[in-house]
C-alpha cells in the first residue's frame, strides 16, 4: 500500500459542538478518517451525536471545536454549498416541485453545464439507482424506497467528494430496507464514493461498512472493522451496543489459571487475569457461543466439570432458523442461541439445563466502567 | 346514529342562517342600486361608472395595491425564510411584531405616520409612496401569516439543506427551491394585501387625501341614494372575486400539501 492510498480522504479532528442551552455536549471529541472509496458508518444510540456529527461535515452545523479535512484540505470554514459534499437525508428531502429527472438535474443545473451534457448523466444515474422508467413522474408518485434512489441519484449527479447518508433506510420497511441497502454499498463500491453512513442499526453497520465508528453519548468508543467490533469490543457499550450479548458478574478465584466463579458454577479462562483473587469482574458471551452439554453425572463436583454452568429454561423465543433460549442460572439470567435443526429437540420451559462457555469466546469486560451494558 | 344527523340539521340550520344574515343586505342594496322610481334601471350605475374620476381613482388604487403587494413580498419572504432557518430564536419576536398593526387602529396610525413623515426629512404626506409603506405595515400579518402556513406545509429545513449541499447559495435556493413550493401560500398572501391595500379608506383619507384620490376615498364622495348603493355593489363584486381567487388558491395550497404528506 501506498503512502498516498493509506492517508484519510476526509478526516475529523476533535470535534466538538454543544448546542445552546444544552447541559451536555452533543458531540464530544470525535476524531476518524475515511479512507478514499470507504463507506464508514457512524453507529449508536438516540441522541449520541451522529446527524450532528454528520451535520458538521456537510457544513449545515459550526463546530465549537475541531476541523473537518476532505483530500487534506480544512474546509471547516467553507459554508456547505461549497464542498461538494452530497447529503441523503432520511425524509429524502426531494423537491416536490420538480419531475424525478430535474430533482436530479438540480445540481448539474446550478453549475450550468450544458443541456445534452445534463441530459446524458441524469440518464445514466437513474439507470444506475434502476429508475430509469420514472424520470418524468413527481416525486409523490413515487413509493419510499425510489424516492430514496431518487435522492441518492440527485446526491451522486455533482460527484461528491465525500457521500454523507443519514439513516437513508430508518423510514422504509423491512424488506426494502434489506433491498436498498445492499444497492446502496453496490452503487457506493461501484463508483468509489467516499461515504460516510449513519444509522443506529447494527446489523445495517456491520453488513455494510468497510469500517463502524461506534459512539456514545457524544464521543467516539471504537473504531474498527465490523468483525472487530464485533468479536473484539473494547468497551463494555460497545459489547452490549453490537449484537446480542450475555453479561455475567464474576469472583475472579484464581488470577494465573483465570478461573473464576460464576452463578452456579465457574468458568476457567486458561488465561492469566491481572487482578486479586476476590475481584468482581464482569464477562460477556455473545448467545451464538453458548450451547447446550450433556448433564455431568449427579455428584460430580463443579471443579470437574469446568465451564459448566446449571439452570433452568426461563423462556423459549422461536425466531425461525434460530431459537433464542432464556436460561436461569442462580442469580444470572444467560440467553442461549441454538439453532433450530431438524431432529433436535429444543429445550421446553421448566427444563433442567446445562450451558457449556467456550473459555475462548469469553470476552473480560474492563473493571469498573460507568457505561453500563446491558 | 341519530345524535349525529341532530348535529348534522343544526349545522345546516346554522349554515341557512349565516348565509341569510350575509346575503340579505346585498341583495336589498343591489335592488335599490339598480331601481329608479320603482322599476328596474342600469342608469344609476352607469352614472357612476361614467364619473370621470370612477376610471382614475381605481387605477390609482390598482397601483397602490400592486406595488404594496410587491414591496410586502420581497420584504416579508426573505425575512421570514432567513429567520426560520437561521435563527428560530428571534421567530416570536417577528411574530410579535407582525401582529403589531392588528391592534393598532387606523386612525392612531396614521397620526403616527403624519407625525414621523409629515416634515423634513421625509415630507411623504399627501405622496402615495407614504401610503404603500404604511399598507405594508398594515398588511403585514396577512402576509405574514400566509407564507409562515405555507412554509410550515413543506420540510423546508430539509429542502434547504438538501439544496445546499447540491451547490446552491441562499438567493437560489429561495428562487428555486422556496418560492416554487410556498406558492400557494404567496398567492393567497398577495391576494389578501392586494384586497387590504385596495380598499383602506383611513390612511388614504387623512394622510393624502383630495391630493391624490384613491378608489374608498371616491367612493365616500358619492352622494346618498341609489349611485352610493352602486358603490357598494361594486365594492362587494370586487371583494367577492378576490376572496374567490384566495379560495382558489388555497384549495390548491391543500392540495400540494396533502401529496406533500405523503412523501
Ligand atoms: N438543533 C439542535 N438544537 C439543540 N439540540 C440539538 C439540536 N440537534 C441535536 N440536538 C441534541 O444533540 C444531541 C445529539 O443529537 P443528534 O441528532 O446528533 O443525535 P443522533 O445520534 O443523530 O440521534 P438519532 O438516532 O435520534 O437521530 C441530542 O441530545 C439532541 O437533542
Ligand atoms: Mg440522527
Amino acid at each position: 500500500m501506498t503512502r498516498a492510498e493509506d492517508a484519510f480522504h476526509l478526516e475529523v479532528e476533535g470535534l466538538g459542538k454543544r448546542f445552546p442551552g444544552a447541559a451536555e455536549a452533543a458531540v464530544d471529541d470525535v476524531s476518524f478518517g475515511v479512507r478514499r472509496g470507504e463507506l464508514v458508518t457512524l453507529l449508536g444510540p438516540s441522541g449520541c451525536g451522529k446527524s450532528t456529527t454528520l451535520r458538521i461535515i456537510a457544513g449545515f452545523e459550526a463546530p465549537d471545536r475541531g476541523r473537518v479535512l476532505v483530500g487534506a484540505e480544512d474546509v471547516t470554514p467553507v459554508p456547505a454549498n461549497r464542498r461538494g459534499v452530497g447529503m441523503v437525508f432520511q425524509s429524502y428531502a426531494l423537491f416536490p416541485n420538480l419531475s424525478v429527472r430535474e430533482n436530479v438535474a438540480f445540481g448539474l443545473r446550478l453549475r450550468r453545464q450544458p443541456d445534452d451534457e445534463i441530459r446524458r448523466r441524469v440518464d445514466e444515474l437513474l439507470a444506475l439507482v434502476r429508475l430509469g422508467d420514472l424520470g418524468d413522474r413527481p416525486p409523490h408518485q413515487l413509493s419510499g424506497g425510489q424516492q430514496q434512489r431518487v435522492a441518492l441519484a440527485r446526491a451522486l449527479a455533482i460527484e461528491p467528494q465525500v457521500l454523507l447518508l443519514d439513516e437513508p433506510l430508518a423510514a422504509l420497511d423491512a424488506v426494502v430496507r434489506q433491498e436498498l441497502r445492499v444497492e446502496i454499498r453496490r452503487i457506493q463500491a461501484r463508483l468509489g464514493t467516499t461515504t460516510v453512513y449513519v444509522t443506529h442499526d447494527q446489523e445495517e453497520a456491520l453488513s455494510l461498512s468497510d469500517r463502524v465508528v461506534v459512539m456514545n453519548r457524544g464521543h467516539v468508543e471504537q473504531v474498527g472493522s465490523p468483525e472487530e467490533i464485533y468479536g473484539a469490543p473494547r468497551t463494555a457499550f460497545v459489547a452490549g451496543f453490537v449484537g446480542r450479548l450475555n453479561v455475567l458478574t464474576a469472583t475472579l478465584i484464581d488470577g494465573p489459571t483465570g478461573t473464576l466463579k460464576v452463578a452456579s458454577g465457574s468458568v476457567t479462562l486458561g488465561r492469566p487475569l491481572h487482578h486479586a483473587p476476590g475481584t468482581a469482574v464482569r464477562l460477556a458471551v455473545r448467545p451464538e457461543n453458548l450451547a447446550f452439554a450433556p448433564a455431568p453425572s449427579s455428584g460430580t463436583p463443579a471443579a470437574e466439570a469446568p465451564s459448566r454452568l446449571m439452570g433452568v429454561v426461563d423462556e423459549v423465543e422461536f425466531l425461525g432458523a434460530v431459537v433464542l433460549v432464556h436460561v436461569k442460572a442462580g442469580d444470572a439470567r444467560l440467553t442461549v442461541q441454538a439453532l433450530n435443526a431438524p431432529g433436535t429437540a429444543l429445550p421446553r420451559v421448566g427444563e433442567k439445563v446445562t450451558v457449556h462457555v467456550p473459555p475462548e469466546a469469553v470476552l473480560v469486560l474492563p473493571v469498573a466502567t460507568e457505561t453500563d451494558a446491558t | 346514529m341519530s345524535t349525529g344527523s341532530r348535529v348534522r340539521s343544526w349545522q345546516y340550520l346554522v349554515l341557512a342562517l349565516a348565509v341569510l344574515y350575509l346575503a340579505v343586505p346585498v341583495l336589498a342594496t343591489l335592488r335599490f342600486a339598480l331601481t329608479v322610481g320603482g322599476s328596474f334601471s342600469l342608469k344609476p350605475l352607469a352614472t357612476l361608472v361614467g364619473r370621470p374620476e370612477f376610471a382614475s381613482s381605481m387605477g390609482r388604487s390598482a397601483l397602490l395595491a400592486v406595488l404594496t403587494v410587491v414591496v410586502a413580498l420581497v420584504v416579508t419572504l426573505p425575512t421570514l425564510v432567513y429567520a426560520t432557518l437561521r435563527l428560530p430564536r428571534i421567530r416570536p419576536l417577528l411574530e410579535t411584531v407582525t401582529l403589531l398593526p392588528f391592534v393598532v387602529p387606523g386612525v392612531i396610525l396614521s397620526l403616527g405616520l403624519f407625525g414621523l413623515y409629515g416634515g423634513p426629512p421625509f415630507s411623504l404626506t399627501g405622496t402615495p409612496t407614504i401610503l404603500v409603506c404604511s399598507y405594508v405595515v398594515i398588511a403585514m400579518p396577512l402576509m405574514y401569516r400566509s407564507l409562515d402556513n405555507a412554509l410550515g406545509a413543506i420540510d423546508a429545513r430539509r429542502l434547504c439543506e438538501a439544496a445546499e449541499s447540491l451547490g446552491a447559495g441562499f438567493g437560489s435556493t429561495l428562487v428555486r427551491v422556496l418560492l416554487p413550493n410556498l406558492l400557494p401560500g404567496v398567492v393567497v398572501g398577495s391576494l389578501l394585501t392586494f384586497a387590504t391595500a385596495f380598499g383602506e379608506f383611513t390612511l388614504a383619507n387623512l394622510l393624502v387625501g383630495a391630493a391624490w384620490k384613491t378608489f374608498p376615498v371616491f367612493m365616500r364622495e358619492i352622494p346618498d341614494g341609489h349611485e352610493q348603493s352602486g358603490v357598494a355593489v361594486i365594492s362587494f363584486a370586487l371583494t367577492w372575486v378576490v376572496s374567490a381567487a384566495v379560495l382558489w388558491a388555497t384549495g390548491r395550497g391543500a392540495a400540494t400539501t396533502v401529496t406533500g404528506a405523503t412523501r
